[in-house]
């Protein structure tokens, strides 16, 4: 029924035992494949493999030459910019200082100004009171008299009117 | 064990109206069975207990993997071939 | 009118399994009757030598390696590292062509378990595995006498140290027996036996998807037992792989027993 199982058996044989014919075909071309591969095969396939790690350490060997390069340029740089650098910073300095001088005298100068000015001002103001002062006292001492003339019915000094008064704002203000 | 005598039985059954050629076929038919279920739990708990170790191995040490794997692989081809002699002698009493 | 399920029951019934004669021994192409008769498996070693081979001849040499090369040179590095090195150590590069071949002679005569129209292990019949197997029996003891001499490599490997003498006399019997018969000899069955269940596992999942085939109501059936046979092909390439790893790996693993002693 089933036309899958290609071989119909002659000889019943025992299935764990060794052909010999198979054997002979296969121990051939184990044979065969093993001095190929050990003649033909595995040698260009290995040259290849050692030449790329050989590239590959090539390339390492200069990248990590490269990288000291690198780290001596940086110190070399630093080394040729340690000069500018201390110039650069005593400019700074030099520049600093100026600045400072100048900010200080004008600073004074305008401190000298307001002062004047200050000065200025409030001298006027006291001018000014002191001449409204005057202005007052005089007005204060005359009414003053006048009123304590009514109140006491007798003439009052206006010169001791005067000094009462002076005194009296004196001792306000 | 019973039905380990049953199968027994059924084999003397047989053997009592077989001739001696028969009577060796059939006792090495039904015994066939018997000789690789018997070889296969051996290396069935072997295998399995090797198995688990060496993935408790690489779990505690990933980095040794592939030494562990390595040793896995030999130590189940060394179990293994015990079920596989078991699995040849089924074969030789079945077919040979 | 009865409806009879298992349309093979009308023919004897049961599965109609083949008997294993017609699995695994096959009709000579050429020169039969001689000792060099032709046959499907003789085809399958002469392929499997001539499929790597191609395979090795066909890579490129490129600087960046792509396609065939990647898995040329990815097999060698995988004998080197996976193999050599923790077996043998590096002083066994010597060996890379007889390890790699060995690898590559069993997994692609493996291989043809699963490629259709062959169907069949080149090691599923014990005339490869044996030979394989005396040929690493042969290559250990030479190595060892190469690298210690007669009188010392027999000694290591039948007498080992720091054993009390009564015991002795046992030792030396089961190291004879170990190192000289049983290691090729389960070194051959292993590959035989598992290639050889292997292919009657597909073989019984075959037989029994075209049985459901037949079958009439049990066809339902037949996806489970369709889909078990395509899962269990998938396996045997796995197998077939292991199987060729484990031979190649265990060569070394004697091979460095021999050269360095006592480990």
């Amino acid at each position: 029924m089933l036309t899958l199982f290609a071989a119909e058996a002659e000889a019943v044989n025992n299935p764990i035992l060794p052909d010999p014919s198979e054997m002979f075909w296969g121990g051939l071309m184990f044979a065969l494949f093993y001095v190929l591969m050990r003649y033909v095969l595995l040698p260009p396939v290995q040259r290849t493999m050692e030449e790329r790690d050989e590239a590959i350490r090539a390339d390492w060997d200069a990248a990590k030459d490269a990288e000291a390069r690198i780290a001596n340029a940086g110190a070399e740089a630093a080394d040729a910019l340690a000069p500018t650098k201390a110039e650069a910073s005593e400019l700074i300095e030099a520049a600093r200082t100026e600045a400072e001088a100048e900010r200080a005298q004008i600073i004074g100068a305008a401190q000298a100004e307001i002062d004047a000015m200050r000065q200025m001002a409030s001298s006027q103001i006291e001018a000014a009171r002191a001449e409204a002062m005057g202005g007052v006292g005089a007005q204060v001492a005359e009414l003053t008299a006048a009123a304590t003339t009514k109140v006491i019915d007798r003439p009052v000094d206006a010169a001791t009117a005067q000094g009462v008064v002076n005194r009296i704002m004196s001792e306000r203000s | 064990m019973s039905a380990i005598a049953s199968a027994a039985s059924q084999v003397i059954e047989l053997a009592v109206e077989a001739t001696p050629a028969e009577q060796k076929a059939n006792s090495a038919a039904s015994s066939a069975g018997f000789a690789y279920g018997l070889a296969a739990i051996g290396p069935g708990i072997g295998i399995g207990y090797l198995v688990g170790q060496a993935v408790q191995a690489m779990a505690r040490q990933p980095e040794a993997a592939g030494q562990v794997q390595t040793t896995m692989f030999l130590g189940i081809a060394f179990t293994e071939a015990l079920a596989l002699i078991g699995f040849v002698v089924f074969i030789l009493l079945k077919f040979a | 009118m009865s409806v009879n399920l298992f349309a093979a029951e009308a023919e004897g019934g049961g599965l109609p399994f083949p008997p294993i004669e017609n699995l695994v021994e096959w009709p000579a192409y050429l020169f039969e009757g001689t000792f060099a008769e032709f046959n499907k498996i003789a085809l399958i070693s002469v392929l499997a030598m001539a499929i790597p081979t191609i395979m090795f001849l066909a890579a490129g040499r490129d600087k960046v390696p792509a396609g065939l090369q990647n898995i040329v040179e990815g097999s060698v590095d995988f004998i080197d590292n996976q193999v050599i090195l923790p077996a043998i150590g590096p002083d066994g590069f010597k060996f890379r062509p007889l390890l790699l071949s060995i690898f590559f002679f069993v997994f692609i005569g493996n291989l043809f378990e699963v490629i259709p129209t062959f169907q069949m292990p080149l090691n599923a019949r014990m005339a490869v595995p044996l030979l394989l197997a005396l040929l690493v029996l042969v290559v250990f003891v030479g190595v060892g006498i190469k690298e210690q001499g007669l009188g010392s490599y027999l000694k290591s490997s039948l007498f080992p140290p720091g054993v009390p003498a009564a015991v002795m006399p046992l030792m030396f019997v089961i190291e004879l027996l170990s190192t000289f018969i049983i290691r090729p000899f389960s070194l051959a069955v292993r590959l035989f036996a598992n290639m050889l269940a292997g292919h009657i596992l597909l073989v019984t999942f075959g037989v029994l998807c075209i049985a459901l085939w037949q079958a009439s109501a049990l066809v339902v059936i037949l996806p489970f037992s369709f889909g078990m046979l395509v899962a269990l092909t998938g396996f045997e390439i796995m197998v077939s792989f292991l199987q060729g790893f484990v031979f190649a790996l265990l060569t070394a693993v004697y091979i460095g027993g021999a050269m360095h002693p006592h480990h």
